[in-house]
């Protein structure tokens, strides 16, 4: 029996999406109206589904330009879906806001849910409590010529949080204190290029949390700050996961990063998910070429490597997003296609589906389950 | 095995109007014909400085005010500068540089590039160089057709390649990649490990790898020196680093790397920042962030000490006082 994935939420489901997909128009010339050349899109997201429980440290991984990030920023609404489902579990305090100024979001299921790609834009705003964003860069995403008590103070004022001057003075400091910038009242008026990478990173963290937000996408929060400092901010936003209860999607290239702090994984590839599982599973055992060509590219230090060359089973580069391979996307630059007959008009021809090799371990690849009978179940 | 590169006590400092920032303080290493050294350390820690050194592209305000770098047998930092471009720069000694991605000029095709190096320094004609160059890129795994290219057509890890190509083309006996895969994603970045591998070994030659990455470095070092602010800590082989490592920061750096394989263990860190080079603190450099520290480490300089042979480590903790 095939078991297929799908994103079906339950009571402990913070968030999920399905069939997610974000794609960016190209730009026309006249000339290409004229000729009726059609419009062309990079599919920077091309069909995702995942589901977040309460409390996870979601990994989403894959080399740039494989749509993790923008992936990220849909949930957030920071770029706008072309389709597909984004279901939020609200707290009552945004139903309760959003009440106040006479909306009702699209509720999608049993659990109470709401669709966030479904709400207009000028009602997001109150979703910003609800979710942040912890961002890769800390030199670029700090305005350098505010001070970082300026820095933290904006969202209070945006949001309305904290009447007085006092009262936003002290979340403030207490936000500072939380990420360890102690005394925060030295810290206040430096500016950020007075701060180190980690410093930095720190406000960045407690920008995003000031407004105590649940759900937290974190792009990459680490991988432009030295390998030495890099988990002790790691260990922060684990301990503030813990004390405040948050969940994490957890944006990364770096596997062996993610085999330490996340629960579960997604591998992806051009726009899709190619591998899905808990992510001790699927870094021991893992089932989709390109998730054990992955792996096997990533550098340890032990020196006896130095005598040997590194095998990669993988070819050829990155197809560009806007020309997707039909049937498997992946398969240009599989060696498993190369040297497998049997699953070959399947690979050319279909998409595979995400399909359960073993409990909760998805994997998208001919290579796995009678292909007929996927087949058929996809035209049900 | 015979010595290719000696430096001795390098001393690079850059005079900014804030003060003097010592970003290379006393660095000594050899490296023997076809051996390739790793150069590790945290940003800042004056690993590039010390490559630029090397090569005598420091940029102003940066000045080389002491030391010895002992090429072949002779001192490079005594030749005149119109000397060391003529004989040495790229014939000698060439770069793979940092960024390579923005390293290349956008408005000449990368078979233009290639063959300025040709009739720049072996003075052949532009066929004579084109011929050469076809040569270069398909030694590098390049298809020859895509001299014709310009860098914006071609991917990260193609303009790495070319860079490489560069790098190579004269045959120097000594090539320092300065962080070569930075940017690259981990495919990529394997693939040109193994072009830098299998180049190494076909042509015997040197080089020097920097970068902060240990677990790229052990990849191909023979040697490696860990470096911390202006100074190198620790130098052996890798076996000795890797396996056996002395310092304290050395055995900090390694355990803070996540590994794919083994037992999940805890990651640490080093607490604090490096030090401001402007004005380092008294004794270790390394002692404010050290959890071995002792009374003599914030008051006199560790010596440097050969703890088995060829393995160096400066701390205290290994001094005989």
């Amino acid at each position: 029996m095939v078991k297929m994935f799908e994103p079906i939420p339950d009571e402990q489901t913070i968030i999920y999406v399905k069939s997610l997909k974000t794609w960016f128009p190209l730009r026309r010339s006249i000339m290409d109206a004229i000729k009726r050349i059609p419009p062309r899109y990079v599919h920077a997201v091309d069909g995702v589904s995942f589901k977040i429980q309460d409390g996870d440290t979601f990994g989403l991984a894959g080399e740039s330009g494989c749509g993790k990030t923008t992936t990220g920023k849909t949930i957030l609404r920071l770029v706008d879906p072309t389709s597909g489902v984004i279901g939020y579990h609200p707290r009552k305090r945004l139903l309760d806001e959003w009440a106040e100024n006479g909306y009702e979001p699209p509720v999608i299921d049993d659990y109470g849910n709401i669709d966030i790609a479904k709400i207009p834009p000028r009602h997001l705003k109150p979703l910003r409590k609800e979710m942040q964003m912890i961002f890769q860069d800390p030199y670029g995403s700090l305005n350098p010529r505010l001070t970082i008590y300026k820095i933290l103070e904006e969202p209070l004022v945006i949001h309305k949080i904290g009447s007085t001057k006092e009262e936003r003075y002290d979340i403030v400091a207490k936000a500072l204190e939380a990420v360890k910038l102690t005394p925060p009242e030295e810290f206040m008026n430096r500016y950020p290029h007075m701060l180190s990478g980690g410093q930095r990173q720190r406000v960045v963290i407690a920008r995003a949390l000031i407004l105590q937000p649940k759900f937290i996408v974190a792009d990459e929060p680490v991988s432009m700050l030295d390998v030495s400092i890099r988990a002790e901010i790691l260990e922060l936003m684990m301990e503030l996961k813990n004390r405040m209860g948050l969940t994490y999607l957890f944006i990364t290239h770096d596997l062996a990063l993610a085999r330490y702090i996340t629960n579960k994984i997604a591998i992806m590839y051009l726009g899709k998910i190619v591998e899905l599982g808990p992510t001790r599973r699927v870094l021991e055992n893992p089932q989709h070429p390109y998730t054990k060509a992955l792996i096997a590219a990533i550098p340890d230090p032990d020196p006896r490597n130095r005598h040997i060359l590194r095998e990669l089973p993988i070819k050829g580069e990155v197809p560009s997003a806007i020309n997707i391979p039909p049937g498997c996307r992946f398969r240009p630059r599989c060696v498993v296609y190369d040297n497998t007959p049997r699953i070959q008009k399947y690979c050319e021809a279909i998409e595979p589906p995400l399909i359960e090799v073993e409990k909760d371990h998805y994997v998208s690849c001919w290579m796995h389950g009678e292909p007929e009978e996927i087949v058929k179940l996809l035209k049900k | 095995m015979e010595t290719l590169l000696e430096v001795k006590d390098l001393k690079t400092y850059f005079y900014t109007t804030k003060g003097v920032v010592k970003a290379v303080d006393g660095v000594s290493f050899t490296l023997n014909k076809g051996e390739v050294m790793g150069l590790a350390g945290e940003s800042g820690c004056g690993k590039s400085t010390t490559a630029y050194s090397l090569i005598r592209l420091v940029p102003p305000p940066g000045k080389i005010v002491g030391g010895k770098i002992v090429f072949e047998g002779k001192n490079i930092l005594e030749l005149s500068d119109e000397e060391f471009r003529k004989k040495y720069r790229w014939k000698k000694i060439s770069m793979i540089f940092q960024g390579a991605m923005n390293a290349l000029n956008p408005v000449y095709t990368i078979g233009d590039q290639l063959a300025e190096v040709f009739m720049l320094h072996q003075g052949l004609t532009k066929t004579e160089a084109m011929s050469k160059v076809y040569e270069l890129l398909e030694m590098v795994g390049i298809d020859p057709k895509r001299a014709r290219s310009y860098p914006h057509e071609l991917s990260g890890g193609m303009k790495q390649r070319v860079m490489i190509a560069m790098a190579l083309a004269l045959n120097p006996p000594l090539v320092i990649a300065d962080e070569p895969t930075t940017a690259l994603d981990v495919v990529v970045q394997a693939q040109i490990m193994n072009l830098l591998k299998k180049l190494q070994r076909e042509k015997n030659v040197s080089i020097i790898l920097i970068t902060h990455d240990l677990s790229l470095i052990a990849e191909i070092a023979d040697k490696v020196a860990i470096m911390y602010a202006g100074k190198i800590v620790e130098y052996g082989t890798a076996e000795q680093i890797y396996l056996n490592p002395q310092h304290p920061y050395t055995q900090a750096l390694l355990r803070s790397i996540p590994r794919l394989r083994g037992e999940i263990s805890k990651l640490e860190w080093i607490p604090g920042t490096p030090p401001d080079l402007i004005a380092p603190p008294p004794g270790c450099r390394f002692a404010p962030r050290c959890k071995f520290r002792m009374d003599i480490c914030t008051k006199e300089e560790p010596p440097t000490i050969e703890v088995e042979p060829g393995h160096f480590v400066s701390c205290w903790l290994h001094a005989k006082k």
